[in-house]
C-alpha cells in the first residue's frame, strides 16, 4: 500500500514537471563556439544564460548547445579561468529557432574579475570579497599531472599539507587522522566522514574538477564546524549540451632512492591510472559518467594502492529557472597500511610487525540539489547529501568503522537591491557510527545562518553575518555556538582594492577524538567524552593591486586566536587521550606576486607566507607548522608547448610529536630537514594543431631531495609521469 | 620598461638557478647505525605453563612496583616481543623487535609478566609476575640494570618456576 501511494506521488510529480514544462514559456535554442583569439577551440568553458539557471560546458571542438532558452533578448556569460570573462548582450532568441553565437576569449593570466561562489555562498567577483581566496583550475591540475588531490594544495600560497592533513595559514598541525580545521566541500557540500571527521582525499575525482576555491580564514559564520581555518570548495565540471567522450591514461615510474641502503626492491616501482568519461545532454537532462582505475606500487614497502571509482552527475533543467542535480561518487580501494619507517637506515620500509597490514575501504558521497529562481532576484537552493564511509584493517586490533553522515540545507539568496544581497539558510545533519574503535555514537546538529552584503558607500562593500549552531553527540552534553563575522571590501579603482574581515570559528570534536579505544604500538588510546569544541577568532586585512594585466600583487596580514585546541597527549596512566590542551596564537603575513611577460610567453607566480605560530601554554612553536612557506612557479608557453617549473620551500619544522621520539616508537623520528622540492612539467597541447589530444610529462622532485612532512615518513622520491589525454 | 623586464627576467632566472642549486643538498640522510644499546640473556621456564595465559613478555620497570598505579606506561622502560608459549628456554636480545624499546637509564625491576586477558591492558590486575631478575647470587634482592648508550649488557638471566612464583607486586 505504501509502495503504491509512493508510485502515485512520483507519477504525479513527474507529470507536474512535464506539465509545467509544456505550459511554460516558449523556447528557442542557443548554440555556438568558444575559441581563443587564434581560433583554437576552448574546451570546458562555461556558457551561462544570465538571469536563468541554464548553462553548458564547451566540447572538444569548443562548441556548446543550450536548449529551452526563453524567447526574447538574453545576455550570455562565457567564462573560463585564465581567460577574460565575456558578456554577450542583446542576443535574440526566436521561437523554435537556433541562434548561433561565436565567441573569442582573450587569455588573461592576471585577472581579478573571476566569479567565485565560496566566500559568500553566492556568485561574486573575486575582487569584491572581504577575504583572501586562491583558485586552482583544471588546467593546473592536468599540467602538474596531479593524481592525488592533496598534491594540488601543496602549491597554494599559505597552504601546507602534512602527509594527508591540509593546513591553511597554520590552522592544522597533524592530528593522526582525527578531525580537520579546514572544511572541504564538493559543489558546496561538506565532504567529511562521520567517524574521524577527516578529509578523505582519495574520494575526490580530480578529472571532474572545473576549479577549486580556497578561502583563507574562518568560514564558520557560513559553514559551521571545521571551517575555522578555511574552506576548500571543489567545483565540478558543468555537463555539456553536446556529447563529449574523454579518456586519460597515465603511467609513472619511481627512480631509485638517492641512498643505496634505502633501495629495498629489486623491481622498478610504478603506478598507472585510467579514466574514461562521457558527458552529454538528453533533452533537458545533462549527464556525466566516468570510471577511474588507479594502481600504485609505491616507492615504499607495504604502501601500495589499488583504487576504483565511479562518478555520475546529472542535471535536469525543469525550466529556465529551475533545475535538479544529482551526484553519485563511489570509491573502493585496498592499500598497504604504512604508518612510519623502521629507522632512518631503512627509511622506505615499515617496522617488521607492520608488513602485510592492509586497509580496505568502500566510500561514497551522493547529493541532490534543487535550485529555483523566483524572479530575477530570489534564488532558493535545497541540498540533501549522504557520505558513507566503510573501512577495515587487518592490524592486531582489526579496526573497522562504518559511518553515515546525512546533511540537508535550504539556502536563499535575495537580491534586495543592486548593491545589497541577503543570504540565509538552515541546515540539519545527523551521523551514525558503528565501529569497534570509535564506539557506536549518533550525532546530530542544526544551524541557522544569515549574511547581508551591501554597499555602505560607493565602492565600499560591507559583509555582516553569523551562524548559530546546535550540536549533540550521543548522550554527551549539547553545545551551542554563535559565530559572527564582519567584512569590508573597498575598491579604489578597477586595479586596486582592499579587504578586511574578522570572524569567529569553531570545531566540534569528531567521534574519533571522543570515543577512540584502541592500541597503537602497544600504547592504549582511551576515550574522552568530556572533550568540548575548539573555538577561534580570526582577523585579516589585505590589498590587491593589478597593473595593466601584467602584474598582480596581493598582500595580507592575519592573526588567529585559538582556544581549547584538541590535541592527543599522554594521561597520568601513560595512555593516549585527546584533550582540550592548547591555547594558541598564529600571526603572519602573506604576499603573492604574479607577472605576465612578453605577451603571455612567460608567467611567474611567487607566494611567500610567514607564520608565527605559538603554543601560548607551552610557550613553544606549534607542532608541524613551518615558519616560512614559499612557492615559485614559472611557465613558458610557445604555441602548443608549455614548460613549467614549480618550487616549494618550507623551513625545517621546529616542533613535532616529541613523545613518539622519546618513547622510541618512531626511531630517528626527530630526523627532518627543510622541504625543498622542484617539479618540472612539459605539456604538448595538440588541440592547437587540430588533434584532440594533449600529453603531459612531469618529473616530480627533480633533484631527488629527501624530506619528511610527517616524522618517520619520507615524502615521494623522484618520479616521472607521462599522461595522454583525448577529448572527442 | 624593456630593461626593467630584462632585469626582472634575470632576477627570476637567478632565483630558479639558486633554488635548483640548493635542491642538490639531498635533504635528510640515514644516520650511522649506533653501537648496540640494551641487554640480553636467557629465560629458563620450570614446570608446565599455566593454561590461563594469553601473552608473556619481558617487562622492565624504572622503579619497583609499590602500588598498583606504578604499573603504568611512564614507569615502563622496556617490553619485549611476545615470548612463545610452552618453551623451556628462551634466549632474548632487547633490540630484536621489541614492543617497547629501551632507552638509557637505570631500571630497578625486571620481570616476566603474563597477561591473563586477551586484549592489551595496562591494568595491574590483568597481569601476573611469573619471574623476576634478581641480583646474581642473591635471590632476595631485585636485580638492577643500568643501560648506557652504546653498551650492551649480557647474562640478564631469569628463572621462571610456574609452581613457585615470586612475591606478586600489589594489585
Amino acid at each position: 500500500m505504501k509502495i503504491k501511494s509512493c508510485k502515485i506521488y512520483f507519477t504525479l510529480f513527474v507529470l507536474l514537471l512535464l506539465f509545467q514544462n509544456v505550459l511554460a514559456q516558449k523556447f528557442g535554442q542557443l548554440t555556438g563556439e568558444v575559441t581563443e583569439e587564434n581560433g583554437t577551440p576552448l574546451i570546458g568553458a562555461n556558457v551561462r544564460v544570465e538571469k536563468t539557471l541554464l548553462g553548458s560546458a564547451t566540447t572538444a571542438k569548443g562548441t556548446f548547445r543550450i536548449t529551452k532558452v526563453p524567447v526574447g533578448v538574453v545576455t550570455v556569460r562565457i567564462s573560463m579561468i585564465g581567460f577574460e570573462t565575456k558578456f554577450v548582450e542583446n542576443i535574440s532568441i526566436n521561437l523554435n529557432e537556433e541562434t548561433k553565437i561565436d565567441v573569442q576569449l582573450k587569455p588573461t593570466p592576471i585577472e581579478t574579475s573571476e566569479i567565485v561562489v565560496t566566500a559568500g555562498k553566492y556568485e561574486q567577483k573575486i575582487s569584491e570579497i572581504p577575504v583572501s581566496l586562491n583558485l586552482i583550475n583544471s588546467h593546473e591540475l592536468s599540467r602538474k599531472n596531479i593524481y592525488e588531490f592533496d598534491d594540488a594544495l601543496r602549491y597554494v600560497p599559505g597552504v601546507n599539507v602534512t602527509y594527508d592533513q591540509v593546513s591553511i595559514r597554520g590552522s592544522n598541525g597533524y592530528s593522526r587522522g582525527a578531525g580537520s580545521r579546514v572544511m572541504i566541500l564538493f559543489d558546496g557540500i561538506p565532504l567529511f566522514s562521520g567517524d574521524t571527521g577527516e578529509i578523505i582525499f582519495q574520494i575526490i575525482p580530480i578529472h571532474e574538477i572545473e576549479r577549486v576555491e580556497i578561502v583563507k580564514g574562518s568560514g564558520s559564520a557560513l559553514y559551521g564546524s571545521s571551517a575555522m581555518g578555511g574552506v576548500i570548495n571543489i567545483i565540478s565540471k558543468e555537463t555539456s549540451g553536446n556529447p563529449i567522450y574523454y579518456f586519460k591514461t597515465y603511467a609513472g615510474v619511481y627512480d631509485k632512492p638517492f641512498y643505496d641502503q634505502w633501495n629495498w626492491s629489486e623491481r622498478t616501482r610504478m603506478f598507472n591510472g585510467l579514466i574514461l568519461s562521457h558527458s552529454r545532454r538528453i533533452s533537458d537532462l545533462g549527464l556525466s559518467l566516468s570510471f577511474f582505475r588507479y594502481e600504485n606500487d609505491s616507492y615504499r614497502q607495504n604502501n601500495f594502492t589499488k583504487r576504483y571509482s565511479l562518478f555520475l552527475k546529472s542535471k535536469y533543467n525543469i525550466s529556465t529557472s529551475e533545475n535538479l542535480s544529482f551526484l553519485l561518487n563511489m570509491i573502493s580501494y585496498n592499500s598497504g597500511n604504512y604508518v612510519f619507517w623502521r629507522d632512518s637506515r631503512n627509511a622506505l620500509i615499515p617496522p617488521v610487525d607492520d608488513i602485510g597490514q592492509t586497509v580496505d575501504a568502500f566510500r561514497f558521497n551522493t547529493h541532490l540539489i534543487h535550485q529555483k529562481a523566483f524572479a530575477d532576484d530570489f534564488l532558493l537552493s535545497s541540498k540533501l547529501s549522504l557520505f558513507h564511509n566503510d573501512w577495515r584493517d587487518n592490524t592486531e586490533s582489526f579496526n573497522q568503522s562504518k559511518s553515515d553522515m546525512i546533511r540537508s540545507e535550504i539556502q536563499a539568496n535575495y537580491l534586495l537591491s543592486e548593491n545589497n544581497t541577503l543570504t540565509a539558510g538552515i541546515e540539519a545533519n545527523i551521523s551514525r557510527v558503528k565501529s569497534n574503535i570509535f564506539s557506536e555514537p549518533i550525532a546530530y546538529g542544526a544551524a541557522l545562518f544569515a549574511q547581508d552584503e551591501f554597499k555602505l558607500f560607493k565602492d565600499f562593500k560591507t559583509t555582516i553575518g553569523g551562524r548559530f549552531d546546535f550540536q549533540k553527540v550521543d548522550t554527551l552534553v549539547s553545545e551551542y555556538h554563535f559565530n559572527p563575522k564582519l567584512g569590508f571590501n573597498y575598491s579604489v579603482n578597477e586595479d586596486l582594492f582592499f579587504r578586511a574581515s574578522v570572524g569567529r570559528g569553531y570545531r566540534a570534536p569528531s567521534a574519533a577524538e571522543l570515543f577512540t579505544t584502541t592500541s597503537v604500538a602497544g600504547i592504549n588510546v582511551v576515550p574522552n567524552p568530556k572533550l568540548k569544541s575548539e573555538t577561534s577568532w580570526s582577523f585579516e586585512c589585505g590589498g590587491n593591486f593589478t597593473l595593466a594585466n601584467l602584474v598582480k600583487l596581493d598582500a595580507a596580514i592575519f592573526q588567529s586566536e585559538y582556544y581549547d585546541l584538541i590535541e592527543p597527549g599522554f594521561d597520568y596512566k601513560g595512555e593516549i587521550i585527546f584533550d582540550n590542551i592548547t591555547r594558541a596564537r598564529i600571526q603572519g603575513a602573506e604576499t603573492q606576486l604574479s607577472v605576465n611577460l612578453f605577451n603571455n610567453f612567460w608567467d611567474v607566480n611567487i607566494g611567500y607566507t610567514y607564520l608565527w605560530a605559538r603554543d601560548l601554554k607551552e610557550k613553544s612553536f606549534l607542532k608541524y607548522r613551518p615558519r616560512h612557506l614559499m612557492y615559485l612557479n614559472s611557465i613558458w608557453k610557445v604555441d602548443f608547448v608549455e614548460l613549467g617549473i614549480d618550487f616549494r620551500y618550507w623551513n625545517r619544522i621546529e616542533n613535532i610529536d616529541q613523545e613518539f621520539v622519546q618513547l622510541n616508537i618512531i626511531k630517528d623520528g626527530d630526523l627532518r630537514e627543510k622541504v625543498f622540492v622542484t617539479d618540472l612539467h612539459l605539456t604538448f597541447d595538440l588541440i592547437h594543431l587540430g588533434i584532440p589530444v594533449r600529453t603531459y610529462f612531469s618529473v616530480n622532485n627533480l633533484f631527488n631531495y629527501n624530506y619528511v612532512e610527517l616524522i618517520g615518513n619520507v615524502a615521494p622520491i623522484r618520479h616521472f609521469v607521462l599522461t595522454l589525454e583525448g577529448i572527442l | 620598461m624593456n630593461s626593467k623586464i630584462k632585469y626582472f627576467s634575470l632576477l627570476i632566472v637567478s632565483i630558479l638557478v639558486g633554488l635548483s642549486t640548493l635542491s642538490c643538498e639531498h635533504g635528510i640522510e640515514p644516520r650511522v647505525e649506533p653501537p648496540r644499546t640494551g641487554f640480553s640473556g636467557t629465560i629458563k621456564f620450570i614446570n608446565d605453563w599455566p593454561k590461563d595465559v594469553y601473552r608473556t613478555h619481558i617487562v622492565v620497570f624504572k622503579d619497583t612496583i609499590k602500588i598498583p598505579a606504578d604499573f603504568n606506561i611512564l614507569n615502563i622502560g622496556f617490553v619485549s616481543d611476545t615470548i612463545p608459549m610452552n618453551l623451556k628456554n628462551y634466549n632474548y636480545e632487547s633490540d630484536q623487535n621489541p614492543a617497547f624499546a629501551i632507552s638509557p637509564g637505570v631500571f630497578k625491576y625486571i620481570c616476566i609478566a603474563q597477561s591473563t586477558v586477551p586484549h592489551v591492558s595496562l591494568d595491574r590486575k590483568d597481569w601476573r609476575v611469573a619471574g623476576i631478575y634478581f641480583t646474581p647470587y642473591d635471590s632476595t634482592k631485585y636485580g638492577q640494570i643500568e643501560i648506557k648508550e652504546g653498551i650492551f649488557l649480557t647474562n640478564i638471566n631469569i628463572t621462571v618456576d610456574f609452581k613457585n612464583p615470586p612475591i606478586q607486586p600489589p594489585k
